[in-house]
């Protein structure tokens, strides 16, 4: 398609054209941005509300419905969007950002098809330092989660912005030691309207992001988690980041749409190896035999970024465990183990086990759920 | 023309004494039974008369009411059959009038005059006092259990009659009619590697602390809890009598219960079966045939919600009251409970991340017992499947004798406090009964500050920690190791709020 109309920053009457444009049910996506790439935000919205849009089967390309069927209901759904409310309610929330306009995110535009109408809450400029996209599986382990925060802590205390997409698991593990790190915005995109915190676990970690980093949306206020929001997000965050991480992940999950999309985007793809008997590392494990970068921590990413460490970490305060303490944290280096597991493992006596799992837990060196210990990342 | 003869029903575990009145009086030949029997009481009827005239005696061609007292208690069952019978013949005077001693009949009949024996005897033998039961053979060694008259048994109706005209003595009671034999539980040594599952046990058992083991299907956790009634000492003698009478009350043993039993009802178990009082004779439950000993609740996330709940309240009180319109029925029902659960449902996850489930299905399926059943698990520990090599070369653990010997020792020190068990000891007693040594108390402290104990699982593992202390044979004050342990005995089934 054609490039996109470039203009200035648009005012406040535009924009919330822009915001009813994103928020019609019947632009999404490819509609939207052929659509823009062809007129002004203004010139758009008039020629839709007035049916007046010349050869509306460019843009509405349906098999089932003539397109000036499509055009009439998308003229009546527009029609019906308040435009000063639309606005309110995004500017209360953050800003929105329209593709053309000077500080659109010029990575995006790398994308087959850029989102047309951003949302954000926190400043665009976070995406000019260098980036690192972070993702992985919501089914984490807790070692996967773990490695990720540990990874963003050290990859942001060197000023580099991690991007990933605050769900479940891996995300929100990835964001929280970002954060943790301070000083480098962390960078969110979800696929859900920016005041709808999804998942309700990850609720905390979204606040702390939309308060100290970036978070963006290519949905308008309000929208719900839809399974299908979620690939298309995942574009974007291939596109944001100047490589890409995989931490974990099963071989079917969303996080391979992401590789892929990095991949064809000419990013680099970097994984780190895991267990071969692990379902969680299957998919790393198999872009490792593909032959992409491996990726052990955050010092191996700066090195694929050509960064040196910053050696910025915050002072670690807990006392440095010797003698059984030490034994029991190589073992949980390796996998979760539970009590019975490591009485085995360490072959010692259950007693003295106890007493030194009590105090590794009290010191915050490891952490337990439901039976399971594993080692407490650096972040939490 | 009036006879009163002595017998007795079943109602729960407990034996009522009823007073067979039989009136035989001119008029046209009629058989009527009155005093508010049940449907199965009333076919006495007849098979009394056809045991009657099987045994060559003539039936009276008169007008026969029996009454039942009290007449307000429904009765039910068979179990007054042969007092019936008795006090027929009584009636119309083919018995000698003088007999020398109150007696007391305990027997189904059958047609042909055979007494059968009948479930509950010894509860019904308990509350007949000095009178000399007559008795099926097979009920001789039971109704001899509890009561303190003698017992005489007869083969059929025709021979009590024959014994009572003092022509024949009444025949011997038949050999091993007191099963001596004692079923011997599996042993703990069968059970290879699993060391916290048998030391969990070992504590279980010496402090009656409730067990739950969450582990994959294939992992030991039903082998390790069948083989818990083995460490248990033997049942006191009060405990013996109670579980011997609930026993007899269903019909499932004959003999003095002194091994705690173990019940392991089926998932699909309703919470009548489980609870008791399914019939009219208030039949107990599982929870009461299993008082003294184990109840193993198999795969509980698979039990019907209300079944568990309902075990709430007995957990609590060591007994359970039923009651229904019409009556209602009071059982002992103190017992270790014993539960087992899948960490999720797909059945092949161990460890989290080793299957498919994510971690809100294992949420879902760990939320399917509710949480206060969980709570009042005190022991909660994770079981895994055996790895191969301890399966093949590990030699076999200690066997149970050598644990039961251990437990009984702990068990010692706690009865030398006056406890029955750790975990009976109340709020009040736990203070100074199970005092924590400084270190431990600052433990306790900065568990609770940290919200990872709460203050009614304070509780729990103190008792817990009592009991792991006196194993270890420690003195009046609780160590922090025994502390330790006992917090780790105590995984969280369910994520702790607030992750």
């Amino acid at each position: 398609m054609s490039t996109p109309i470039a203009f200035g920053r648009l005012d406040d009457s535009s924009r919330a054209r822009a915001i009813a444009l994103a928020s019609c049910t019947l632009l999404q996506h490819t509609r939207l941005r052929d659509l823009l790439a062809q007129q002004s935000v203004d010139a758009a919205y008039d020629m839709i509300v007035s049916r007046s849009l010349p050869r509306p089967e460019a843009i509405f390309r349906s098999v089932k419905t003539p397109a000036g069927e499509l055009l009439r209901q998308a003229a009546i759904e527009l029609a019906s969007i308040d435009l000063d409310e639309a606005l309110e309610r995004t500017m209360a929330i953050g800003d929105v950002v329209v593709i053309g306009e000077p500080h659109y995110p010029p990575t995006l535009l790398e994308l087959e098809v850029p989102p047309a109408v951003l949302f954000h809450r926190g400043p665009l400029d976070a995406l000019t330092n260098r980036t690192v996209t972070i993702v992985g599986t919501r089914r984490a382990t807790a070692l996967g989660r773990t490695i990720a925060s540990d990874m963003a802590l050290t990859v942001a205390a060197a000023g580099v912005s991690v991007v990933s997409g605050l769900a479940a698991g891996i995300d929100t593990a990835a964001h929280a030691g970002a954060l943790e790190a301070g000083g480098t915005r962390p960078v969110a995109v979800v696929g859900t309207g920016l005041d709808v915190p999804y998942p309700r676990s990850s609720a905390r970690v979204w606040a702390q992001v939309a308060a100290d980093g970036l978070i963006m949306s290519q949905y308008p206020p309000g929208s719900q988690p839809l399974h299908w929001r979620f690939p298309e997000r995942n574009r974007i965050l291939a596109a944001l980041g100047e490589i890409c991480v995989v931490v974990e992940s099963h071989v079917a999950g969303g996080s391979m749409i992401t590789v892929r999309v990095a991949d064809d985007l000419g990013r680099t793809i970097c994984a780190v190896p895991g267990s071969v008997r692990s379902p969680a590392s299957e998919g790393p494990n198999k872009l490792l035999v593909d032959g992409c970068t491996p990726v052990r921590d955050g010092d191996d990413v700066l090195t694929v970024l050509r960064l040196e460490s910053m050696g910025q970490l915050p002072f670690d305060t807990r006392t440095r465990p010797d003698g059984l303490a030490a034994d029991v944290l190589a073992q949980l280096g390796v996998q979760s183990h539970d009590l019975g597991s490591l009485v085995e493992a360490v072959e010692c006596d259950p007693i003295a086990l106890a007493r030194t799992l009590g105090w590794l837990e009290a010191a915050g060196w490891i952490t337990v759920d439901r039976g399971w210990f594993d080692l407490r990342a650096r972040s939490r | 023309m009036l006879s009163a003869v002595s017998s007795a029903v079943l109602l729960g575990v407990r034996g009522w004494p009823v007073t067979v009145e039989v009136h035989v009086s001119s008029g046209l030949p009629s058989f009527t039974i009155v005093g508010l029997p049940d449907e199965s009481c009333r076919e006495a009827r007849d098979r009394v008369r056809a045991a009657v005239l099987s045994s060559g005696l003539t039936w009276p061609q008169q007008r026969i009411t029996v009454n039942l007292a009290p007449s307000n208690l429904r009765k039910v069952g068979s179990s007054l059959d042969l007092a019936i019978a008795v006090g027929v013949l009584e009636a119309v005077g083919a018995l000698p009038d003088e007999r020398r001693e109150p007696m007391a009949w305990l027997a189904e009949l059958g047609l042909d005059g055979t007494l059968r024996p009948i479930p509950g005897i010894v509860p019904m033998a308990a509350v007949l006092g000095d009178r000399a039961l007559v008795v099926a053979p097979e009920d001789t060694g039971d109704a001899a259990l509890v009561g303190t008259g003698a017992v005489r048994c007869a083969r059929t109706l025709a021979e009590v009659v024959e014994a009572l005209h003092g022509r024949a003595p009444w025949p011997d009671p038949p050999p091993g009619s007191v099963s001596t034999e004692v079923a011997t539980p599996p042993d703990l040594a069968e059970v290879r590697g699993h060391a916290m599952g048998r030391l969990a046990l070992e504590v279980a058992a010496a402090g009656m602390h409730h067990l739950l083991m969450v582990g994959p299907p294939g992992s030991g956790k039903t082998l390790m809890a069948q083989r818990l009634p083995g460490l248990l000492p033997p049942l006191d003698s009060r405990t013996s009598i109670e579980a011997t009478m609930a026993h007899s009350a269903v019909g499932a043993t004959r003999g003095l219960i002194t091994v705690p039993p173990l019940r392991s009802p089926h998932h699909s178990c309703s919470t009548v079966a489980l609870i008791g009082g399914g019939s009219a004779a208030m039949r107990p439950g599982e929870i009461a045939l299993a008082h003294g000993g184990v109840l193993l609740l198999d795969e509980m996330a698979e039990f019907s919600p209300s079944a568990l709940d309902a075990l709430r309240q007995p957990l609590e009180s060591g007994m359970i009251r039923i009651d229904r319109a019409r009556s209602s029925a009071e059982y002992p029902a103190r017992f270790l409970l014993v539960g087992t659960m899948n960490p999720c449902p797909c059945g092949d996850g161990d460890r989290p991340g080793s299957c498919r489930c994510t971690d809100a299905t294992r949420e879902r399926y760990a939320r399917r017992v509710s949480g206060p059943i969980l709570d009042r698990f005190d022991l909660r520990i994770l079981v895994h499947r055996a790895e191969v090599e301890d399966l093949m070369d590990r030699p076999e653990g200690e066997c149970s004798a050598v644990v039961a010997e251990r437990v009984a020792a702990a068990r010692t020190r706690a009865a030398e406090r006056g406890v029955v068990a750790n975990s009976l000891l109340t709020s009040r007693q736990i203070e100074h009964l199970a005092p924590l040594e400084p270190l431990a108390r600052r433990m306790v402290r900065a568990e609770l500050v940290a919200g990872r104990l709460s203050a009614r699982g304070l509780h729990r593992v103190r008792r817990v920690a009592r009991t792991i202390a006196d194993l270890r044979g420690e003195g009046d004050r609780v160590s922090v190791d025994s502390l330790s342990l006992a917090l780790q005995l105590r995984v969280d089934v369910l994520p702790r709020p607030g992750r």
